[in-house]
């Protein structure tokens, strides 16, 4: 077995279009260790849902493209694997928890029975009655009446929805979820509800976890490790106390913590960071971020180093550079 | 949730019934207004008043139009249909004598289109941008817009006169030989299924390439599972909807739209009947020939529905 769950070194994937290249992830690192939640923070666009998908290699075929890298998950090479292969990993290793409840689960097909084709596909010699006794342990677990599984997604609500999407990828007990905004689509009691039963089964199933967010509360409630993408790489990466420690931190990681608003203080407008995100479709040599950066030098023009600022705190900034 | 799939059932079942009703009144209407005489037409120029006025007393032509109508509809509820002025023999008989002739054309013709536009529509789908997605879709453009009779015509052309391998025209019942009533039959059949299988297989392209983007797709890629089940359950059972509709709607048409190909082919089937019969205005067998093609219709439409109901669990609740 790998010391490392999951180990991604210097990804570059490419979205090719007739029209253009957009660049969406650009040398990218990032490992996990077993069992442990990660917070993969950044604003739309950063490249977090194209990572996520290399990993599961799902990006869309013949337009998403890897030029560069390698993802190593739990010591297979994710990347020069056959298909076949992939499939045997796909929601048996790795599962993925899909942002929209709504319309992640297919219509016409029962609950149940969506729940039971991952189980089928990865335990081929399991008997009927033993698959039918972990779907409905299964749905027991997330909160669902197993008397339900004969019944259609248009039967539920959507936090019912996405508790069923959450038992399709867990019902394998995979070692890694990657949960690409799992409670985006759904309004807040319920946000909490859904983070607090993925939390609790991932501690009972041993199960790492990639939290892909854009709420930084979110992920200092769950997640151990944290890491900050901008224009298709990490710029910060390490334990969430380090980042919400809020000292050395990147700056654009210090502008969006300055961008959410405070309880305790009259604001009349929301603080943003000044600019856009990077047009992706231009290669970038040096600093993504220094076009917005107040602390931008000449030295931005050459891509900076990644930093370690204290122990397991990385940053990619050459503030921190000597 | 069988329940609600038979409460379903049962109400598109009637609406149909209401349908046929509605259709049988249009159609004794329109053959009030058509000119014209079937007894006059049979009879001939040489005719007398008294034969005239003998025949239509003994058909009932005289009578009122309103109690003529119930007279017909009547009729039907005993399974009757009235005669045929022009060809002397009870409707009934002649009419499903003919239609079983063009339901042997249009069955094999279905089924052709179906196995062949579903084929071809997911493989152009999965495939798309491809030479074979370009090829198939130039085709069936060309299938859809091509006329009937032009391409009946040159079907004749080849394989009949200058290969000299198949009949130009005409028709043997299967109980004379299979081999006879397949030769027969290849040409009309190919000709009748053109159209709908264009169609079938433009239809199932485009619903294919519409469910092949959605999230469900993506969960089930997302779960490991092969192609072929992605494909068949997930993908084309959701796609099917819009597939079933354009099928329901093609074999109702291909059932009344026999006529053109009928009269291509000399094939003595409920199109060229239906011809003859407007000619001699023999309006009996006129409208009990809409009436047999409405009910086709709307068992069609209704097998359609049926399917909906089955195939979405959705559409059951309204």
């Amino acid at each position: 077995m790998a010391d490392k769950l999951l180990e991604i070194k210097d990804l570059n994937i490419t979205y090719n279009t007739e029209i253009t290249t957009v660049y969406a992830v650009n040398g990218m690192s990032l490992s996990l260790e077993y069992g442990e939640t990660l917070g993969l923070v950044g604003e739309t666009g950063a490249g977090k849902t194209t990572t996520c998908l290399s990993v599961m290699r799902l990006l869309p075929e013949g337009i998403g493209e890897v030029t560069n890298g390698s993802i190593i998950l739990d010591g297979n090479d994710m990347l020069n694997l056959s298909e076949d292969k992939v499939r045997e990993l796909r929601g048996n290793i790795v599962s993925m928890i899909f942002q929209d409840p709504m319309s992640s689960l297919n219509p016409v097909m029962t609950v149940g029975d969506q729940i039971l084709e991952v189980l089928k596909e990865h335990n081929k010699d399991m008997s009927k009655a033993d698959l039918d006794k972990a779907v409905d342990d299964m749905m027991e677990l997330v909160g669902i009446p197993a008397n339900r599984k004969n019944e259609y997604p248009h039967e539920f609500s959507g936090g019912m929805k996405q508790r069923i999407v959450i038992a399709i990828a867990l019902v394998c007990e995979p070692k890694l979820i990657l949960a690409d905004e799992p409670t985006t689509a759904l309004d807040v009691t319920i946000q909490a509800q859904m983070l607090g039963l993925i939390n609790d089964l991932q501690k009972r199933l041993n199960t790492a976890m990639i939290l892909v967010t854009h709420d930084l509360g979110v992920v200092a409630q769950t997640c151990e490790k944290v890491a900050v993408m901008y224009a298709g790489e990490v710029i910060e990466f390490g334990k969430a106390e380090h980042i919400f420690g809020a000292e050395n931190l990147h700056p654009y990681t210090k502008g969006l913590f300055d961008a959410i608003p405070k309880l305790d203080e009259d604001t009349e407008r929301l603080v943003t960071i000044d600019g856009m995100i990077p047009d992706p479709t231009q290669v970038i040599k040096g600093c993504r971020f220094a076009e917005r950066c107040k602390f931008a030098t000449d030295k931005c023009k050459v891509a900076p180093p990644v930093v370690e600022v204290e122990p397991g705190h990385l940053v990619k900034c050459h503030r921190y550079g000597k | 949730m069988n329940k609600k799939l038979l409460k379903m059932i049962g109400r598109r079942i009637v609406q149909s019934v209401i349908v046929i009703f509605i259709v049988t009144l249009i159609v004794f209407l329109l053959n009030q207004m058509v000119p014209g005489d079937p007894i006059v037409n049979f009879l001939g120029p040489n005719a007398t008043e008294e034969q005239i006025e003998y025949y239509t007393q003994l058909f009932g032509y005289d009578q009122p139009v309103l109690v003529q109508y119930f007279k017909w509809i009547q009729g039907l509820f005993r399974g009757e249909m009235g005669r045929s002025v022009a060809l002397q023999m009870e409707i009934s008989d002649i009419l499903f004598e003919r239609l079983k002739v063009t339901l042997s054309m249009v069955f094999p013709a279905f089924i052709l289109a179906v196995a062949l536009g579903v084929t071809l529509g997911i493989t152009a789908a999965k495939k798309r941008g491809s030479i074979f997605d370009s090829v198939i879709s130039f085709f069936a453009n060309i299938g859809m817009s091509m006329p009937m009779f032009w391409f009946g015509m040159i079907l004749i052309l080849i394989f009949a006169l200058k290969l000299g391998i198949l009949p130009t025209s005409g028709f043997t019942a299967f109980s004379e030989g299979a081999g006879e009533w397949a030769s027969h039959i290849i040409l009309p059949v190919i000709v009748l299924a053109m159209g709908p299988l264009a169609q079938f297989t433009r239809q199932t392209r485009s619903s294919m390439l519409e469910v092949i983007r959605q999230d469900y797709v993506m969960t089930a890629r997302a779960k490991g599972i092969s192609q072929k089940a992605i494909t068949f359950k997930h993908q084309l059972r959701n796609a099917f909807i819009p597939i079933i509709t354009v099928m329901g709607m093609s074999l109702g048409g291909m059932i009344g739209g026999t006529v053109l190909v009928e009269s291509i082919f000399v094939v003595p089937g409920l199109g060229t009947l239906m011809i003859s019969s407007i000619k001699s205005r023999d309006f009996m067998v006129v409208q009990n020939g809409v009436l047999v093609i409405a009910i086709a219709v709307a068992l069609c439409n209704l097998i359609v529905d049926i399917l909906y109901g089955v195939i979405d669990p959705r559409i059951r609740n309204d």
